[in-house]
């Protein structure tokens, strides 16, 4: 995309998104506007710069100059982060969301990789061998940042994202200022896998007494689930225990796993198409090159904005290859 | 609090009537790429022009020419090629542009488009099918011009454009006929744009008619010939000839004897110019996003925190700042529908307030 011109007048470059012109071929009313958001992905606020000697009207000179691209008409790709509106005008703290990899709450990365591995079958998990556990990836179970993406039940590893502010100086109860997230939009690209509760389990939501899948895919194959915490307790808890990530403020906690694609577990042809292959240690002893393929699980808050991109890496042992 | 909802006055649906210029110089028709941008079918019913050597990707196809000869014309009995063709075309042009009668037969264009009074029929014509890609939605009444030459002396070289006739439907503004099933249509009218004692009287000719909606020009074979042929030239002019082999070929001897592709051949050789406005029907739907003082002076930008701190305050007591470049446009399950940037960062600060007005067109 091209920048567009800010020489003169200030002009609006509005596009369907590909979605939008899917949801308008439906002609079923999904392409229906009911509310707007405004975005500010181009925006570096750390070019804010507060002391500049000339004075206030020089605070945001640089950030006033950035050049805005044309539009995107890919819907995951644009409204990455959004402006928000709070009544207080006075706020100078603002919760953030980070991963909790603390120990106590299984929520590790992968010591070696710094990453979260999903493993995608029974021999990479190490809960069926060849040559034995130790020489799997994920040693049934064992081994810490290795979460299970073939039975995810069967271990206790998961991410968990922590919701809180980031600094000591600001100790007070979310709640005051309305500051505590109660839902997330956790997003995964279909083709590797999905989202499912720390039990293991689909995530599925009971409204007028009907039980149906959360899970929402988009027209690039993107599932999107919109969890809140009144829904499912087992994956939002507003206000969790220790250990925290903060110093500051604690708020809610999003706990999920992951359970991989069939078509991961059961060939190749995706890690061929959009993997490569990775030494990465195995349980106990030696390391061994395993097909791998990395991409990110977005978590963003409904009610705040807040995101972060969680690197995932799916991981297969080449045994199985 | 991210999310804003647009009510009932938020939105608004407008329908605007855009024109375009369209300027076809009868050198393209006629002669700078030779007869590469022209292509004939297997067919023989018609004759496509383009705009540039049609075997060329960039090449865009701009209009259609072929002739019919209805089964009422004099000429009918004495036509020789593709008969049944120049029939066929005939009637499928004027059982789409005029329709039929109340027994199912079909009509036969009208010279002034009043049908049920009988008078003058027109029954060989030339027909000029504008692409899609040109006429748009319609052309634009009243915007019609062909000038043809019609210097008696055949030549390749241009100097057929001597004498000629300037086509226009000059009453289509404010005046067009609507008994078509194919939408409204306006008479061409033919006086003289160059040369002397062109016409057979200083007056105006009907000579067609122009379907505006259709993109489709009907016009006359009486350009090209004199009164004695039942044309409207003056006969101290002569009528025009189609061919240099001395025989004097003129319209009514290429409509009968020659085909359909060589009969175009001759009438492009003889179009100077053709101009007229399309019309783009262009509705649109027109969002008012209104960022009230209050509203989006925050921003969940990853780094407008830095340690959780709000960078664009240096005390508690400042106002806090956004800028904005983007407006979204979701429905109710949050999916991103449509996206508008704006050229510019836009500074929003409890002290502002902006409607920024979206436009998405259909």
């Amino acid at each position: 995309m091209g920048f567009l011109d800010n020489s003169g007048d200030i002009i609006l470059d509005a596009v369907l998104t590909d979605l939008g012109r899917k949801r308008l071929s439906e002609g079923n009313g999904s392409f229906n506007v009911t509310k707007f958001a405004l975005g500010d992905e181009e925006i570096n606020y750390g070019l804010w710069n507060g002391n500049h000697p000339s004075g206030s009207a020089y605070y945001d000179l640089e950030i006033i100059q950035t050049p805005v691209l044309e539009s995107f008409t890919n819907n995951t790709s644009t409204m990455k982060s959004r402006l928000m509106s709070y009544n207080n005008n006075e706020l100078f703290y603002l919760p953030i969301l980070k991963l909790n990899t603390s120990s106590g709450l299984m929520g590790q990365v992968h010591n070696e990789e710094k990453v979260h591995l999903v493993a995608v079958d029974a021999a990479t998990q190490g809960t069926v061998g060849f040559g034995g556990e130790p020489k799997s990836l994920g040693g049934a179970g064992n081994k810490s940042g290795v979460l299970f993406g073939f039975t995810p039940a069967d271990v206790d590893h998961m991410i968990i994202v922590d919701q809180g502010i980031d600094n000591s100086l600001y100790v007070s109860n979310l709640d005051n200022e309305g500051l505590r997230e109660a839902g997330y939009i956790v997003e995964i690209d279909k083709r590797f896998g999905k989202i499912v509760d720390p039990n293991g389990d689909v995530i599925q939501v009971t409204r007028n007494n009907e039980t149906s899948n959360l899970a929402v895919q988009d027209d690039d194959g993107i599932l999107s689930y919109t969890i809140t915490a009144d829904e499912q307790t087992d994956i939002i808890e507003l206000s969790p225990t220790g250990p925290f990530v903060f110093d500051g403020s604690k708020g809610s906690r999003l706990k999920f796993k992951i359970q991989a694609s069939e078509i991961l577990s059961s060939n190749d042809s995706y890690f061929d198409r959009y993997g490569f292959s990775k030494s990465i240690a195995m349980y106990q002893g030696g390391s061994i090159s395993m097909k791998c393929i990395d991409t990110i699980v977005r978590v963003t808050g409904v009610k705040l904005g807040n995101s972060i991109d969680i690197p995932v890496r799916f991981v297969k042992h080449p045994a199985q290859s | 609090m991210s999310f804003k909802p647009l009510l009932a006055a938020d939105k608004v649906t407008t329908r605007t009537l855009l024109h375009e210029a369209i300027p076809l110089t009868g050198t393209i028709v006629s002669g700078t790429y030779g007869t590469a941008n022209i292509k004939n079918f297997a067919h023989g019913m018609f004759q496509s022009v383009y705009d540039y050597p049609y075997l060329s990707s960039s090449a865009n196809h701009i209009f259609d020419i072929t002739v019919g000869v209805g089964a009422n014309s004099s000429l009918y009995s004495s036509v020789t090629n593709q008969k049944s063709k120049k029939a066929n075309i005939y009637n499928q042009m004027s059982q789409v542009l005029v329709g039929y009668d109340v027994t199912g037969s079909i009509l036969r264009f009208d010279e002034d488009g009043n049908i049920s009074d009988g008078g003058t029929k027109l029954d060989n014509v030339m027909v000029f099918n504008f692409a899609r890609l040109l006429s748009k939605d319609e052309i634009k009444k009243g915007s019609f011009r062909m000038d043809l030459g019609v210097t008696p002396t055949y030549s390749q070289d241009g100097g057929v454009f001597a004498s000629r006739l300037k086509i226009t439907d000059t009453s289509g503004s404010d005046g067009y006929l609507v008994n078509s099933p194919a939408g409204e249509y306006g008479i061409l009218y033919a006086t003289q744009s160059a040369g002397t004692n062109v016409l057979a009287a200083d007056r105006d000719y009907a000579v067609g008619l122009v379907y505006y909606q259709a993109g489709i020009a009907i016009i006359s074979g009486s350009v090209f010939n004199d009164t004695d042929l039942g044309g409207i030239l003056n006969t101290s002019h002569g009528e025009v000839e189609f061919s240099d082999n001395g025989t004097g070929e003129h319209f009514d001897a290429i409509l009968t004897g020659s085909q359909i592709s060589g009969a175009c051949d001759n009438i492009r050789n003889r179009i100077n110019n053709i101009q007229f406005n399309n019309t783009i029907e262009l509705n649109s739907s027109i969002y008012f996003c209104r960022a009230m003082n209050n509203e989006f002076n925050y921003s969940a930008n990853p780094t407008y925190l830095s340690a959780s701190q709000i960078r664009v305050k240096n005390v508690l007591s400042d106002n806090p700042v956004s800028y904005i470049t983007t407006v979204g446009l979701y429905n109710t399950n949050n999916e991103l529908l449509a996206v508008a940037k704006l050229s510019e960062p836009l500074k929003k600060s409890p002290d502002t307030e902006f409607t920024i007005r979206v436009r998405l067109d259909y």
